[in-house]
């Protein structure tokens, strides 16, 4: 697989960064369909990733707007990825949608706070969204207003109140003050029905 | 392990079989071998590795042995692999709902000590803590011919009056059921187990 | 509880043949098919019912989870092969491939030929054995036993290549970023796969007589399950459920990875959209599967090395890849499965998202195409969906 990248840098993980110029978006079928996007959408940059892979940044407040306008050429909705940003203090959340008639991926890329998140739900335009909703509601704790299910799906209550995939959760310990502390002792017990 | 009581009694006779059967008991041994049933309980990763014992290569049948959907018409209770608290509550009710004398097979290196997950939130270390293991395999996972092996194992055990993980769950039932409430609270079983079995 | 009355028309015939309708009190009671199941993998549905058919069905995952997000974001990066593959059993080359494919992105290194072929052909046969085993539990559900039994006999064939490839009959370790972690044996494996896959062609007939066009399946599979386009592109359902409902989405047509574009190959679909529909096509695809590990065949492995060289190796543990992020999917036999990395510069990754097929098919549409069903129609909508417990909870 050869990364010949058709724009020179790669796309980086952080905040808005200070827009130097406007880099010029290619006039190839990624890049249609990212001005006719953005047309609609002003509030919305895209750029293009490479091949197939193309990119948006929108705020929190529109985000609702913006997927009901892309929902018409990518038709699937294939996850909602979250990152924890600890040292920012945000949730990013990532819709990763999928467009069957074009062959494109896009991400869209959302940044909420983290002590008060909230979001309003997108279950209206894709009814999949409600599992991938709960799975994000359980293991980060962002509220989706209009999920009526959300709550313990995948874990037991006593773990979903702690929601384990936080960074400032420390796996080993927890287990060693539920499970004791030498859990990973040698056992001479045990040698006797070992094979 | 060393509050629990002396199980290897030198008659080998517990106290609730009939006292006049003592002079048929090899036979007993030699019958509860030849034809163990598994309960259709497929618990982990493991549980791959089981079809291709029933199958024409490593033919386990020859032996009489079968898998049957239903716990309280079975024998041994293959646990393949890791086990996770949610699966442990059920593995305890299935386990308790199969008639004596029962056996457990345990798979892999995560129930000896909690395995590739050993740092995980959702994953029980030592399950021995929790219900009785007769043999364990080591393994990730084992292969197949391991597996047969460790059948052959529980069979010879049996054979010797050593498989006595259900005696040792009977006589030292406290301390398992302490280790279990310290692990899920007391009176699971009132609040949760209520909600899956009528006769609670 | 409500009392149904019996209509005056059914009452004055059957008083005609002196017989007497009792009327029937409906009541809803909950059925849990539960974890200890044969067709279920430690997967539980609960199921609220109306004598014999379903009337709402509430799934339960979870019994399995293990935290495979959390503890990856524990390993460096090479260690994380030794974790991950855990996530599909069946398949275990699927869940390596992608995070190889999404680390080499973020990279950026170009991965020898050598090592795209013989993933390439690993990531093949991983879909033979799924198909195998796919055929297992189907035909086990079914009730014809025999054609399951087969199927686990030929796939233990392509476990014992997978042994003397990699090291291990199930869980392989075998794909790392950069390429592979050994070479081909030798010219007698390749032979061998050769022979391999000349037999199970010649086997497909008789899997054909059993199981695909045996009347017991068209009865019980016909007209069991369906859906639409639209229901299909809002849930998120992809792999052959979605090629069975009229759409031709493929990963490997419409965003090739490794050689898939340089190879000749058909994509079956059919349009009705029930559970015989979803199972036709998963045939087809066995036998075009087939053609491409022939056509891989005849190609032959290209020389050169199979692992990149690169400096950055050899601080393994250590291996620090730049900033940035990606995603990358592959066609597995039971959809589209993704990952979704990303690094912040360290030596351990940020984050690692993995997407199972099963996380839509086996919770949103089958709570949907449960509802109306009849009790024994679950064990069939379950297999033909081809839900994979482990996928959903990770």
């Amino acid at each position: 697989m050869d990364m010949n990248e058709k724009k020179a840098g790669e796309s980086k993980v952080e905040e808005a960064k200070p827009v130097e110029e406007a880099k010029p978006v290619p006039d190839t079928k990624e890049g249609r369909l990212i001005k006719a996007l953005t047309e609609k959408a002003p509030y919305a940059e895209g750029n293009v990733r490479r091949e197939r892979r193309v990119e948006f940044k929108v705020p929190a407040g529109r985000l609702h707007d913006f997927l009901e306008l892309a929902s018409e050429e990518f038709e699937m909705l294939m996850q909602i990825s979250t990152v924890d940003w600890l040292k920012e203090g945000e949730f990013e959340l990532i819709y990763q949608l999928w467009s069957v008639s074009e062959g494109i991926h896009a991400f869209i890329r959302t940044r909420i706070s983290r002590d008060n998140a909230k979001l309003p739900t997108v279950m209206d335009i894709w009814p999949v969204a409600e599992t991938y909703e709960r799975e994000s509601h359980e293991f980060f704790g962002v509220i989706f207003e209009g999920n009526p299910r959300l709550g313990p799906f995948i874990l037991e209550p006593r773990e979903y109140e702690k929601h384990p995939l936080r960074k400032d959760f420390n796996t080993l310990g927890y287990a060693k003050t539920i499970y004791g502390e030498d859990f990973d002792r040698y056992d001479e017990s045990k040698t006797n029905y070992v094979i | 392990m060393s509050e629990m009581k002396g199980v290897n009694e030198n008659d080998g006779v517990i106290h609730y079989e009939l006292q006049e059967f003592k002079l048929f008991e090899p036979l007993f041994r030699w019958a509860r071998k030849k034809s163990l049933w598994i309960v259709a309980f497929c618990t982990g990763c493991g549980g791959i590795e089981m079809p291709p014992l029933a199958n024409a290569r490593y033919d386990f049948e020859r032996f009489g042995v079968m898998v049957n959907p239903s716990p309280r018409m079975a024998d041994l209770f293959l646990i393949t692999g890791y086990v996770t608290p949610k699966t442990l509550k059920r593995i305890i009710v299935t386990y308790e709902m199969m008639q004596g004398p029962k056996y457990i097979l345990a798979h892999g290196s995560c129930p000896i000590n909690g395995g590739v997950y050993w740092d995980s939130y959702n994953v029980v270390k030592q399950l021995d803590r929790y219900i009785p293991i007769d043999v364990a395999i080591a393994g990730c996972m084992p292969r197949a011919e391991a597996v047969m092996d460790g059948i052959l194992e529980v069979m010879r055990r049996i054979e010797k009056g050593k498989a006595d993980g259900w005696k040792r769950y009977h006589d030292n039932y406290e301390w398992y059921k302490k280790n279990q409430d310290e692990l899920f609270g007391e009176g699971w079983r009132e609040k949760e187990a209520k909600r899956w079995l009528a006769w609670i | 509880m409500a009392n149904v009355e019996v209509p005056k028309e059914l009452r004055e015939e059957a008083k005609q043949h002196d017989m007497y309708l009792h009327p029937i009190d409906k009541d809803v009671y909950e059925l849990f098919f539960g974890p200890q199941h044969m067709a279920t993998e430690n997967f539980s549905i609960i199921l609220k019912m109306d004598g014999n058919r379903i009337e709402k069905a509430i799934v339960n995952p979870g019994f399995l989870h293990r935290g495979f997000e959390k503890l990856a974001e524990g390993r460096p990066y090479f260690s994380n092969i030794a974790l991950i593959l855990r996530i599909c059993v069946p398949e275990s080359d699927v869940p390596e491939n992608i995070y190889s494919m999404a680390v080499d992105e973020i990279v950026g290194w170009e991965v020898p030929d050598r090592a795209i072929w013989i993933r390439n052909v690993v990531l093949e046969m991983a879909r033979m054995s799924s198909w195998m085993f796919w055929i297992m539990g189907f035909g086990n559900e079914i009730g014809l036993y025999t054609a399951g039994q087969w199927a686990a006999a030929y796939r233990e064939r392509f476990m014992r290549l997978f042994e003397e490839l990699t090291g291990g009959r199930v869980y392989h370790i075998y794909t790392v970023p950069g390429g592979v972690r050994r070479d081909i044996p030798g010219d007698h494996w390749l032979r061998q796969l050769r022979d391999t896959v000349e037999y199970i062609k010649s086997k497909m007939k008789d899997f054909d007589e059993i199981l695909f066009d045996n009347y017991i399946t068209f009865e019980r599979t016909e007209g069991v399950g369906v859906m639409d386009k639209r229901f299909a592109l809002k849930h998120a359902v992809t792999g052959p459920n979605l090629r069975a409902v009229g759409i031709p989405y493929d990963v490997r047509k419409d965003d090739p990875y490794y050689l898939y574009d340089q190879l000749d190959f058909e994509i079956p679909v059919l349009k009705e959209g029930d559970s015989l529909a979803r199972t036709l096509v998963r045939r087809y695809e066995i036998e075009q599967d087939l053609y491409i590990l022939e056509q891989l065949l005849d190609m032959g492995p290209p020389s050169g090395p199979y692992m990149v060289q690169d400096a950055r190796l050899k601080a393994l543990p250590r291996f620090k890849p730049p900033k940035g992020d990606a995603y990358a999917h592959v066609e597995s036999t039971k959809g589209d499965f993704g990952a979704y990395v990303v690094s912040d510069g360290s030596h351990k990754p940020y984050r690692a998202h993995f997407r199972g097929p099963s996380q839509s098919h086996g919770v949103t549409v089958l709570e949907e195409l449960l509802k109306g069903a009849r009790i024994a129609d679950v064990p069939v909508i379950l297999k033909t969906l081809d839900n994979c417990p482990p996928d959903i909870d990770r």
